[in-house]
């Protein structure tokens, strides 16, 4: 699976599905999108990569896919937590920057993109190597 | 959260074991300092809770008081293994909190909750050597005992509640005797009253520390508290106070008896502790002696503990012949055995002889003196029986005192002891306060001494009767038992794995389609008999007009879904079942909810990826199946596929309730500030069940993980040059 017109193809389009995915995620408040959505683009992106150059994905000696999408969880939970000075968790808090609304939302989305990205990842991680085994 | 509400120390209790835990990894002493600072700030803090009741000010305090000295002590005890200081401290406090906790609670459920966290905290005390299965062992026995009491009691407070209208205590009123039995249930197995006392002794397996905290002042005490709470709630019950009687009076003997046949000090201690909590239970129709007595017993049954341990960590063992002589070497220990069994025994100046002459005065015009008569005679052959063979003899082999810190904690359990005895003034007002709560109006006027009176000749009696009996029962080596409760729970438990297992044999060793075949062979008989008989076969009827797209979409999805069918290669039957997935997408885009299919359309594409991993190392052509299989199959999927679409279709004939879809449609842009509903709705408006979602998706990337790692071949990862 490692033509070169994949190889050479597979560069540009693990860098465009990546954009994509940060598209998807960005636009997600207002139109069809998300974090859900955006971490599976960005998770099939690296997968890609992986099956073409035969490497697994993130470099395993800095993150494991797991370690990144517990760090997810962790967001979500930390943005979850913020409005706790109001009482209550897991309610939005909003800031306004010139025109933009920005809000904890925004964190908690993030932080499924880690948690889809990781876990999706990671799973095929372990399918790639699995392969080297004997 | 108010700060220095009952929930602060609760909580104090929960951070500062993970504080310990946390700061023993860079320094013990520093670990040490927390938790002496941390205890004694708790204890100061149960002085002022003028909130909640006596009864349960008492026990706090009690509870705290022991904690603050074993806290200390437990510094000592671990300083010659500080590296397993922390988890052992943290195991502490994890207990001590959910202990503070259970006399906090205000509700049963509370109640319970925490009861059960004492259960599991113990367990892991109980436990804490996990290398020895003995501990193990140990540790699931108290486990399944006493959260199985724990069982009984829910059910009870079930009870309890649906009677009274009422989950809390305060307006809890009367109970019936169902509710009674059960609870009593929980409090004979928490207390490790008879016949469920063998997991006391077993429990022994833990560090003395937590031995002493445990078994004098925590966990078994939970018991009590709970009878005095309940007394006049059951009060017309006929049941509480017999049942009480009887098992207490049982235990009692059970109790006396195991501690005149052991040899180990530690198990003598459980027997007398066994016991003791017997008197407690006989005492539940009085409760000022009870709580007099309690106190008592928690300040030198600690003690003595600490004691023990004192001796295990110098002289490795608690063999009382063993340990002969040992007291002669050392006047701190000596002090400690000899003023913690003196006021065991109620010796005078005492604060065991303040309480024992207040159970006896209470019990005076009852028959269940007398056989308290023997009871209290067999805690004065147990005393010889401790201390005999530890003065009698020169012995230079055990010539080693311990450190000075490492007597500090018992000393002053012992010097309170006696202060209390001489003083008994001092705890006047509490108990009066919390007998008035608990119904009984009586003048308490503690003195150390009444003069000669009926209760003062009864303890006289029982002193000379132990000492003429001692040389008869003290000394001898007796053939440990197996108790015959002990060892019908040990059938059942193996009865229980046996079948277990069978069970598990019986379903679990097919292949993967024998599982689809049960999973939904069940799904088709419960849910489709459900179905048939109490729904019926009337279905909202089709709307008409479905679009040319429509019907073309769908084709699609059936066109793909039999080309998975039919297809002889694998790879062909992925691109089948993805021609069928990406179809549903398009379905979901008509009928206007784009979110889904985008996510579809991904999930599609990840799944072939994954599929052709899988596939990739087989051999692409399949091989045709037997017919008689292909018929089985058909129907099964048929038939799962047929009730789906009509539970689908079912659905919804019912009316919907739309009022959280109007409030999501509502607000989303006023207060989620976010166009795309869908959006607002999962990462604002039920985020928290998003929070829950996210994380079973990480649980299925570290599950799939664990799968491969399962593996043979599995590498695990080499570490960095």
């Amino acid at each position: 699976m490692s033509t070169l017109i994949i190889r050479v193809a597979s560069k540009y389009l693990v860098a465009i599905i990546l954009l994509y995915s940060l598209f998807m995620f960005l636009r997600g408040h207002n139109f069809p999108g998300g974090g859900f959505i955006g971490g599976l683009a960005a998770a099939i992106a690296w997968s890609m990569y992986g099956i073409v150059y035969k490497k697994t994905g993130i470099t395993r000696n800095k993150f494991e896919a797991s370690t990144i999408s517990a760090a997810g969880l962790l967001i979500m939970l930390l943005s979850g937590i913020i409005s706790f000075g109001s009482k209550t968790i897991f309610k939005g808090v909003w800031f306004d920057i010139g025109p933009i609304k920005l809000g904890t939302p925004l964190l908690f989305d993030a932080g499924v993109y880690l948690v889809v990205f990781g876990a999706v990842v990671n799973i095929v991680n372990f399918f790639e190597e699995a392969f080297k085994w004997k | 959260m108010e700060l220095f509400s009952p929930s602060f120390y609760v909580a104090l209790c929960f951070v500062l074991g993970a504080t310990a835990l946390w700061v023993n990894k860079v320094s013990f002493i520093s670990s040490c300092f927390t938790v002496i600072a941390g205890s004694t700030l708790i204890l100061a803090g149960q002085f002022y809770m003028h909130e909640l009741s006596g009864l349960s000010q008492i026990f706090s305090l009690m509870c705290s008081g022991v904690g603050l000295l074993v806290a200390i002590y437990s510094c000592s005890y671990f300083s010659q293994k500080r590296a397993e200081f922390g988890r052992f401290i943290f195991f502490l406090f994890l207990f001590f909190g959910s202990m503070l906790g259970l006399l906090y609670s205000e509700t049963l459920i509370k109640l319970f909750v925490y009861w059960e966290m004492t259960s599991i905290t113990s367990f892991l005390l109980i436990g804490f050597n996990y290398g020895s299965s003995k501990a193990r062992e140990a540790a699931r026995t108290g486990l399944l005992v006493t959260g199985a009491g724990g069982l009984f009691m829910l059910a009870g407070f079930v009870f309890l509640g649906i009677e009274n209208g009422s989950y809390s205590i305060s307006k809890i009123q009367s109970g019936s005797s169902v509710a009674c039995a059960l609870i009593l249930m929980g409090i004979f197995t928490k207390s490790a009253q008879f016949p469920f006392q063998f997991w006391l002794p077993k429990a022994m397996k833990a560090p003395t520390p937590a031995s002493a905290f445990l078994h004098s002042a925590a966990m078994v005490k939970a018991g009590p508290y709970l009878i005095l709470l309940l007394t006049p709630v059951f009060k017309d019950v006929f049941l509480w106070g017999a049942a009480l009687k009887w098992i207490g009076l049982a235990s009692a003997l059970v109790g006396v008896w195991m501690s005149v046949s052991k040899r180990d000090l530690k198990e003598i201690l459980a027997g007398l502790t066994i016991s003791a909590l017997g008197v407690m239970c006989i005492l539940s129709s009085t409760p000022k002696a009870l709580i007099l007595f309690l106190l008592a017993h928690s300040l030198y049954k600690s003690a003595l503990f600490m004691g023990v341990g004192i001796l295990d960590q110098k002289f490795g063992t608690r063999d009382i012949f063993k340990l002969q002589g040992v007291l002669r070497n050392n006047v701190f220990i000596l002090a400690v055995f000899s003023i913690s069994l003196a006021s065991m025994v109620g010796l005078i100046p005492m604060f065991g002889f303040v309480a024992k002459e207040l159970v006896i005065k209470s019990l005076l015009n009852d028959w269940i003196l007398f056989p308290l008569f023997i009871v209290f005679t067999g805690y004065g052959v147990s005393a010889i029986r401790i201390l005999w063979p530890m003065l009698n003899s020169e012995n230079k082999n055990l010539k080693s005192s311990p450190e000075v810190y490492f007597i500090l904690a018992p000393l002053a359990g012992c010097v309170i002891s006696v202060v209390l005895g001489i003083l008994p003034q001092l705890l006047n007002s509490i108990i009066e306060k919390t007998l008035a709560e608990l119904g009984v109006l009586t003048s308490l006027d503690l003195h150390l001494w009444h003069g000669v009176t009926k209760p003062f000749l009864f303890s006289m009696g029982i002193i000379l009767l132990s000492f003429l009996l001692a040389p008869f029962i003290a000394l001898k080596v007796y053939k440990g038992r197996v108790g015959i409760s002990e060892k019908l729970y040990e059938h059942f438990w193996r009865l229980v794995r046996v079948y277990s297992q069978k069970t598990v044999n019986a379903w679990h060793h097919f292949g993967t389609s024998m599982y689809l075949y049960i999973f939904f062979g069940f799904a088709l008989l419960i849910v489709g008999g459900m179905f048939l008989t109490y729904w019926g076969a009337v279905f909202l009827p089709l709307q008409d007009g479905a679009l040319f797209y429509e019907w073309a979409t769908a084709a699609l999805v059936v066109a793909g879904a039999m080309l998975a069918l039919r297809a002889d290669n694998i790879f062909v039957g992925v691109v089948g079942l993805a021609l069928s997935g990406y179809g549903m997408a398009l379905l979901f885009i008509l009928f206007s909810s784009p979110d889904l299919a985008l996510t579809q359309f991904l999930v599609e594409t990840m799944t072939v990826i994954l599929v052709c991993f899988i596939f990739i190392k087989f051999p692409s052509n399949v091989p045709r199946r037997r017919k008689k299989r292909v018929l089985v199959n058909s129907v099964f999927s048929i038939g799962v596929g047929v009730l789906t679409i009509s539970i689908m279709w079912k659905v919804l004939s019912y009316p919907f309730s739309s009022s959280a879809a109007n409030y999501f449609l509502k607000n989303a842009k006023t207060l989620g500030h976010g166009e795309n509903v869908v959006n607002v709705a999962i990462v604002d408006f039920r985020a928290f069940d998003t929070l829950g979602e996210a994380f079973v998706v990480f649980l299925a990337g570290v599950g799939v993980a664990s799968l491969f790692k399962l593996m043979p071949g599995y590498q695990p990862k080499r570490e960095k040059e």
